[in-house]
């Protein structure tokens, strides 16, 4: 999405964003909330008159490495989050591009690429502070690890896109920081990677793309060893890197169009098999990414993931997000409750919401 | 379906201490039978509550007034077992153990373990959003639920969620979870299969008082000991489950901490080992690890069977659920003993303390003139510690009619209204579970804007110097 | 923090009250035995029980669970409801399996409050249904000629009977030759047992009394059949008939406490005599009863000569496991019979539908769970299914019958009495 030319309001506080939208409610100004703007192209395409950006909004509001739990605020990028952790030894597993914002990624709701070890960023989700389209503050959720005080909102902001309302500050579950890190690549495809998922117990992802397979494996370092052997029985020639990046590779990310893949991980080959080499995706958990030359390509995919029950919305270039949207009224009249004047980003969600 | 006056009498209650009333019971056996009695309920204008196995504890099965009770427990299929896809679907009415036990010949496990899981259903687990001692490790009950049929409150049918790990649309299957039966009828979930720990230790701990055993946890914690689960019990708990179990559980110690960790066995190893040294720096006594499948289970069958083992010291329990930051955990147990001895009350505290769940049980005889004011009294003075050590008021039972007059503690008039918003989305005529999880002033209307007339420029103006890029 | 949105607290709202403090008037009981107060209120409602009662299982109905059954004697306790024909059939159709027992944390004796419950219920059944229980508790079971005669009766008329009862009655001649009062061990003698004979077990079973007292003797006791015993009463007790219960006990309570110990092999008789103590206070004679099994596990069995090469499945009697909480005792003894492979059952501890009178009284149910039952013995792939209870032993016999199953139903004491063979 093409923001150039657009005003952009970068408010400093919850009580800025609580004006301005207020405000663009009362005038119906479109916004378009954008953190770190790597996700911009996620959403159907929305014409929008004010960019609201988060990025003064980069406090950490509190941080109790006991607790395990970070608050920061949405603006605070994933970089800063990570150089906050490490030297506690814990981390906020969502693997991002470090312009990516705490705000931004929530409410994208990305793929994670080690989901299969480390659960998809929703759960990790605990406390949202936000802002409604009319300008109201809204607090959701609370700072402990359980929760079951009130209908779980946060769960309904993620992946919001920010079409219901302004994520300003949010309460993040943190795990330790695994004392050994390895990432295994080998040749084979998709049934090394089958392969790893039946004699790998812990795996922490194992990725495919082309021919090449990735296992990740975290914990402690007489397992990581353990399960380097039984890893190398389905892959003799495994390379070992040790404290080494997860994914090794990203071929989809030279492509002029990116689409995030979600089927059930049975049908992941079949949705491979479509995309093409540069394509992505993570055996066990369905998510993957795909990288595409322009509209046609989209759209064979998108017709073969979404006869498998799936989804693939693209997340960068053009193309949206496709899909159907289920029980089409309760999305709308949570919308409009959420947003009652219809500035958020009208039309970028799943329905044109 | 049944009508009689003694039938309808034990649908007026669940595991809560508070009872209802109601119209009409049924039992359908399938989705379109739940729908042909949806749809009966919203033609006469008839609220509905769903109920599972009736073991919640906070009232949310609880009907009142001329209520229809819609009861899951006879559907009770495995609908479909798909380890390839690390999945399964399941009707609400099927136990959650009964679900362990079908998915465990495939390596697999459902992860929410309350205790109540040999009784309480899938569907009802999905209402309350269940926790349960392995949450700790593997997280509650909406991190394993993939998708949910649903059939709403003016009959029509609807699947959230997807089989895959993203759905067009909002998170509504997120929302529905921990809904407690407010937003629709479930008829079906779709949960995702955890794979069974290769390996795993149970160690039981004891310490001289149930502070030391806080404090133990909240070291575990801080030092990065990732455990499955780290469940506490006071002496006086430990005694009531002795009685019944013989769980062999020390009933000389103060307090003991059951903690179970879960891996590969190199990495288990390290695991106990660090355990034993931080239990060791925090005033531990004994430390024993159980040796074999039989052990764990009877150490586990102890911890599951606490609740109802109180029975010992008097007929009537009142068991509270609430959750603070781990690092609270001492100071608010202390809290907890002294509120409950300045109401002269005997509380039994038996709770998940790796995370900061606590759960202190008021033990009673209704008989007593006057106990139940001072339990309820004490309950409150406890919930408004909770909250003000930034805690919440509810860890895994839910709200249901027990708490949601304590919700403004934790929620504005904005905050409760934006959640009647999205239950109105839900069931416009609020037909569905009424009363239930939301205090009686929280309205949708609350979270209308009330709207300045200014415009955009005056906004832009009203900002701070330095916002501009 | 945000400004409170409403009073903090509260009430609940119209129509929801506390549980458990409500009285709406005085007792619905009749005088005599009923549920004690002290009794329902040991129940908390946790609903742990649900999943092992069998009725539940199979209904899901509340008022078909024990939970359900103890809030519905706890409506009339408190004059909330009449003691009536709805109550009536709730407690019916209860299997008195007290597998609840055994699952229940908070310890209530559910097989009490049955018995008090079933008591009150039976003034107000129909007449015929009142006479034909007198007639079967209190006139046939109490009188041992008549209940031989009833069976010759039954036994004559299996030809003509309908086949559901056809199959309850075990086929060939009764039993004549009647059990020896006094049998000496064949080594030196350890002590004096007295064996309970039975009614039921006596005449259609009269080889495993046979059985039982031959393994005895082979394990080195002087084993005696006290003449004057009778029913030990346990169906009338469960059936709500305790003053009858209560006459039998005395009576047997002489009878059998000259012994140094009593042993049953109907896990109903013995799991009713080890209660002697609660209903007539004879707890010098309930202290000294053991099911054989229990006993041969505790004192040591006979020498085992003989293999049996067979895979045999134990199936738990109710009232060995829930009411007398032996599970290992029938597995340990059976599992020392050199070749004898022990396999595990399905769903170990359910009830089979026998229950007594239930699969005369309650027959649908009954066969529901007497074909579920004989489902897991076939699946199971024993040759041998080992049953310590009559009732138990007719039951999965009749079902496995219809089932045209080869697994042969046999009680501990035959295969015992079949290794030690000299």
């Amino acid at each position: 999405m093409d923001l150039t030319g657009l005003p952009t309001v970068t408010p400093t506080d919850r009580e800025a964003v609580v004006r301005c939208l207020r405000e663009a409610s009362a005038a119906h100004t479109r916004v378009l909330v954008v953190g770190g703007a790597t996700q911009l192209d996620r959403g159907n395409p929305a014409a929008v008159d004010l960019v609201l950006s988060t990025r003064a909004l980069d406090r950490v509001v509190a941080y109790e490495p006991a607790e395990m739990i970070a608050v920061v605020e949405a603006g605070c990028t994933a970089a800063a989050l990570r150089d906050l952790l490490r030297p506690h030894g814990q981390e906020w597993p969502v693997d991002a591009d470090d312009d990516a914002t705490v705000g931004g990624l929530i409410a994208t709701g990305a793929a994670v690429p080690r989901q299969l070890g480390v659960g998809p960023l929703r759960d990790s989700v605990l406390e949202l502070e936000c802002v409604s389209g009319d300008g109201r503050a809204i607090h959701t959720g609370g700072r402990t690890v359980k929760n079951v005080s009130g209908y779980g909102l946060p769960r309904l902001l993620v992946g919001s896109l920010g079409t219901l309302a302004v994520i300003v500050q949010a309460a993040v579950k943190l795990r330790p920081l695994a004392g050994a890190r390895r990432t295994l690549v080998a040749a084979g495809g998709l049934p090394v990677a089958l392969g790893w998922l039946r004699s790998v117990p812990l795996a922490t992802a194992i990725l495919v793309h082309g021919d090449t397979a990735e296992l990740r494996l975290e914990g402690w370092a007489d397992d990581v060893a353990a399960q380097t052997a039984w890893a190398r029985a389905c892959a003799p020639d495994a390379h070992v890197g040790d404290d080494a990046p997860f994914p090794q590779a990203a071929p989809w990310s030279h492509h002029p169009v990116v689409a995030e893949m979600s089927v059930a991980p049975s049908r992941l080959g079949a949705v491979l098999a479509t995309a093409g080499c540069d394509a992505g995706g993570l055996v066990g958990v369905g998510a993957g990414w795909a990288g595409l030359e322009g509209a046609a390509a989209l759209d064979r995919l998108r017709r073969r993931v979404e006869s498998l029950g799936g989804a693939l919305p693209v997340v960068r270039g053009p193309g949206g997000l496709g899909g159907t949207l289920p029980a089409p009224a309760i999305h709308r009249r949570i919308k409009a409750a959420f947003d009652p004047a219809g500035i958020l980003a009208p039309g970028r969600f799943w329905g044109g919401l | 379906m049944a009508a009689d006056p003694l039938t309808l009498g034990l649908y007026a209650r669940d595991a809560s201490i508070i009872e209802g009333g109601c119209a009409l019971v049924v039992l359908p056996s399938s989705a379109d039978e739940v729908q042909a009695c949806v749809q009966v309920a919203a033609r006469e204008g008839l609220a509905i509550v769903p109920r599972g196995s009736g073991t919640g504890l906070a009232g949310g099965a609880v009907p009142l007034g001329d209520a229809l009770v819609i009861v899951t427990s006879r559907m009770t299929r495995v609908l479909d077992v798909r380890p390839e896809d690390r999945l399964a679907w399941v009707e609400p009415g099927v136990l959650n153990q009964d679900l362990a036990d079908a998915v465990r010949p495939h390596g697999f496990t459902f992860a929410p373990d309350p205790s109540s899981q040999q009784a309480s259903t899938v569907g009802g687990n999905v209402a309350t959003n269940a926790g349960g001692p392995h949450c700790l490790l593997h997280g509650v009950t909406s991190g394993h639920v993939l998708a949910l049929d649903l059939v709403l409150a003016d009959g029509a049918r609807v699947r959230l969620g997807s089989e895959g790990p993203l759905a067009p649309g909002y998170d509504l299957r997120g929302v529905v979870v921990g809904s407690e039966g407010t937003l629709g009828i479930v008829t079906a979930v779709c949960v995702r299969l955890t794979p069974l720990a290769p390996v795993v230790s149970t160690c039981l701990l004891a310490f001289p008082d149930p502070l030391a055993a806080a404090r133990c946890v909240a070291a575990c914690i801080a030092q990065g000991l990732v455990a499955a689960a780290m469940e506490c019990m006071d002496q006086a708990s430990v005694r009531a489950v002795e009685q019944y179990v013989h769980a062999g559980y020390p009933e000389d110690a103060g307090a003991v901490l059951l903690v179970e960790l879960e891996g590969l066995a190199a990495g288990v190893a390290h695991a106990v080992a660090e355990l034993g040294t931080i239990a060791g720096a925090h005033g531990a006594t004994s430390m024993r690890v159980a040796a074999d499948e039989e052990e764990r289970g009877q150490l586990w069958k102890g911890r599951k069977h606490a609740l109802g083992a109180v029975a010992l010291y008097a007929p009537h329990y009142y068991l509270h659920d609430c959750v603070v930051p781990r690092t609270r955990l001492p100071e608010l147990l202390a809290d907890v003993y002294r509120i409950a001895a300045e109401h002269r009350l005997l509380v039994v505290n038996m709770f998940h303390a790796g995370d900061g769940n606590l759960h202190p049980l008021f033990v009673f005889d209704r008989g007593e003139e006057g106990v139940l004011e001072r339990v309820l009294t004490a309950s409150q003075e406890i919930l408004e510690r909770c909250v003000a050590a930034g805690g919440v008021v509810s860890g895994e039972h839910g709200i249901g009619l027990e708490k949601r007059d304590f919700l403004p503690l934790l929620f504005s008039a904005a905050d409760l209204g934006a959640q009647a918003c999205v239950r109105q989305a839900f069931d416009p005529d609020g037909r569905m579970n009424p009363h239930k999880v939301l205090p009686a002033g929280a309205r949708c209307g609350d979270f209308a804007m009330a709207r300045g007339d200014g415009d955009l420029a005056a906004a832009v103006r009203s900002l701070p110097a330095g916002t501009w890029i | 923090m945000t400004p409170p949105a409403a009073s903090v607290g509260g009430g609940l709202p119209p129509g929801a009250r506390f549980a458990g403090g409500a009285v709406a008037g005085p007792p619905g009981w009749h005088a005599g035995d009923a549920p004690a107060d002290r009794d329902l209120a040991q129940c908390v409602a946790c609903g742990l029980c649900l999943p092992h009662c069998p009725t539940y299982r199979l209904t899901g109905l509340e008022v078909a669970s024990p939970r359900g059954r103890i809030a519905a004697m706890r409506q009339v306790a408190t004059g909330r409801r009449p003691l009536d024909r709805v109550f009536e059939q709730a407690m019916d159709l209860c299997l008195g399996c007290r597998a609840c027992e055994t699952a229940c944390p908070s310890q209530v004796p559910f097989g009490r409050l049955l018995e008090g419950a079933r008591a009150q219920a039976e003034p107000g059944r129909a007449a015929p249904a009142r006479l034909a229980r007198w007639i079967g508790l209190e006139g046939v079971l109490g009188h041992p000629p008549l209940l031989t005669g009833a069976a010759t009766l039954a036994s004559l008329a299996r030809p003509v009977l309908p086949p559901r009862l056809r199959r309850l009655v075990p086929a060939g001649r009764l039993r004549r030759r009647p059990l020896a009062a006094v049998t000496e061990p064949s080594g030196p003698r350890r002590g004096t047992v007295a064996v309970l004979r039975g009614c039921i077990q006596d005449l259609w079973y009269r080889d495993v009394n046979r059985a039982t007292v031959t393994v005895l003797a082979r394990a080195g006791w002087r084993v005696v059949v006290p003449a004057g015993q009778v029913c030990c009463g346990a169906l009338h007790a469960h059936y709500g008939h305790l003053d009858a219960a209560r006459r039998l006990a005395r009576r047997n309570h002489p009878v059998l406490a000259a012994a140094d110990h009593v042993v049953a092999n109907a896990a109903g008789c013995g799991a009713h005599l080890r209660s002697y103590g609660e209903l007539i206070g004879a707890d010098d004679l309930a202290a000294r009863v053991r099911d054989l099994s229990v006993f041969l596990d505790e004192h040591g069995g006979p020498p085992l000569r003989h293999r049996i090469e067979r895979r045999v499945a134990v199936h738990d009697a109710c009232h060995l496991l829930h009411a007398q909480r032996v599970r290992d005792a029938p597995r340990r003894v059976l599992g020392a019979i050199p070749g004898v492979e022990l396999v595990p059952l399905e769903e170990p501890g359910r009830c089979c539908g026998a229950a007594g009178l239930y699969n005369l009284l309650q027959p649908r149910m009954s066969a529901a769970l007497g074909a579920a039952r004989a489902e897991s013995v076939d699946r199971s792939r024993a040759a041998i299914v080992a049953v310590g209870n009559p009732g138990c032993a007719m039951q999965i016999g009749a079902q496995l019958a219809a089932r045209r199953s080869a697994v042969r139903v046999a009680h501990p004491a035959e295969l015992l009495a079949a290794a030690s063979r000299p």
